[in-house]
């Protein structure tokens, strides 16, 4: 009995001791940004609002976790007739949709960073992403820089009149920095 | 016929240059008023909008167009002068005719100017007929935005008084004073 219990507690000590720590983040110095084009030439924004729940450790990539939800009527791009636009009809539509959400369980190493696989949700449409990013793990302060290349129609974002991507391009890029600890 | 400026005529290149920067202000004119035109409709019109995002945009690649002729102009300016003033003219009207000259070469810089600070300032940076992109020369900022908006407007309401002036001049030399200030401007073919 008692061996059993040795084993069993070696058996299980390795994914306790791995279970990834939640990550306190500095919201005053993350940020999630995004450059998309318009009238061929690119504009960047960024949401004020998100918040982010990072379970990351590269020591336990099987157990790490993120789950992020982003306030979409905090999108701010400089401009206010494009932030109401972007937060309206075909859109965001931020009343009918607050929150764009992204939740990821499958993290692996790639290059000299990491692959975040995931699904995003943005209004009603989950699709699947992949978030690369790296990562400068020190103590007491972690700095994550992140990429994630989305399709804007393929969320059903801008589609009818808004649709030309020779006019409002197709694609945007999402830059994240999230500054964190442990 | 010259390409440069004798002191006649205007040469082909002055020429060129004068009523080209004429049609592209025209063109200016009906662009802003048809993206204007479709800002009202905007609200209700997702398409309004994104025709107005078109208009705006060829609105901004004409207005490079026009600051880069301007450019041009001035250092033409410079390596071939214009024809001097016929010697009949009052010295009153000699400085009306300068100051309204200098005004012109002002505005056809600081118009193109204060368009693109208006648009680094609502941060939209500015495509060059989709081949390269402007990026903002200024930070966003939206009371900056407002100031040059209204700056923008006034500034097309003085060219169009300066231009008024112009064109009377021109049309008086012509058929009061029967001169050739205004031909000498004009392809020779035209006379």
């Amino acid at each position: 009995m008692k061996v059993a219990l040795l084993i069993l507690a070696l058996a299980v000590s390795p994914l306790v001791a791995a279970e990834p720590a939640r990550w306190n983040i500095d919201y005053s110095s993350s940020r999630i940004a995004f450059t998309a084009e318009q009238a061929e030439a690119p504009f960047d924004g960024s949401f004020k609002t998100f918040e982010a729940d990072v379970y990351f450790d590269p020591a336990a990539l099987a157990e790490s976790r993120a789950d992020v939800q982003i306030d979409t009527a905090s999108v701010a791009t400089s401009d206010k007739e494009r932030d109401g636009i972007l937060r309206g009809a075909g859109w965001f539509e931020s009343e009918q949709f607050p929150r764009a959400h992204f939740v990821a369980k499958t993290f692996a190493k790639a290059g000299d960073g990491y692959e975040a696989r995931g699904e995003l949700t943005i209004r009603s449409v989950t699709l699947p992403v992949v978030f690369r990013f790296t990562l400068k793990d020190a103590v007491g302060r972690i700095e994550l820089k992140g990429e994630a290349e989305l399709d804007r129609l393929a969320f059903q974002m801008g589609l009818g009149d808004w649709a030309d991507p020779k006019w409002i391009g197709k694609t945007v890029q999402v830059h994240v920095t999230l500054i964190g600890s442990r | 016929m010259d390409f440069k400026n004798t002191s006649a005529r205007y040469g082909v290149v002055s020429q060129a240059l004068h009523w080209l920067i004429v049609a592209l202000i025209i063109t200016q004119y009906v662009l802003a008023e048809l993206a204007e035109e479709a800002g009202h409709d905007r609200a209700t019109h997702p398409a309004a909008a994104l025709q107005q995002l078109a208009l705006l945009a060829r609105h901004k690649s004409v207005g490079l167009t026009i600051l880069m002729l301007a450019l041009l102009r001035l250092v033409w300016r410079f390596l071939s002068p214009p024809p001097p003033f016929p010697t009949a003219m009052p010295r009153w009207q000699v400085w009306v005719a300068k100051l309204t000259h200098y005004t012109f070469y002002t505005l056809l810089f600081l118009l193109p100017v204060s368009g693109l600070v208006m648009s680094a300032a609502s941060n939209y940076p500015v495509s060059y007929f989709g081949l390269f992109t402007i990026p903002n020369v200024v930070a966003p900022d939206e009371a900056l935005k407002e100031v040059m908006e209204e700056r923008h407007e006034m500034l097309f309401e003085i060219l169009v008084i300066v231009a008024f002036v112009h064109v009377v001049a021109a049309l008086k030399h012509h058929f009061v004073d029967r001169d050739d200030v205004l031909r000498r401007m004009l392809p020779r073919s035209a006379r």
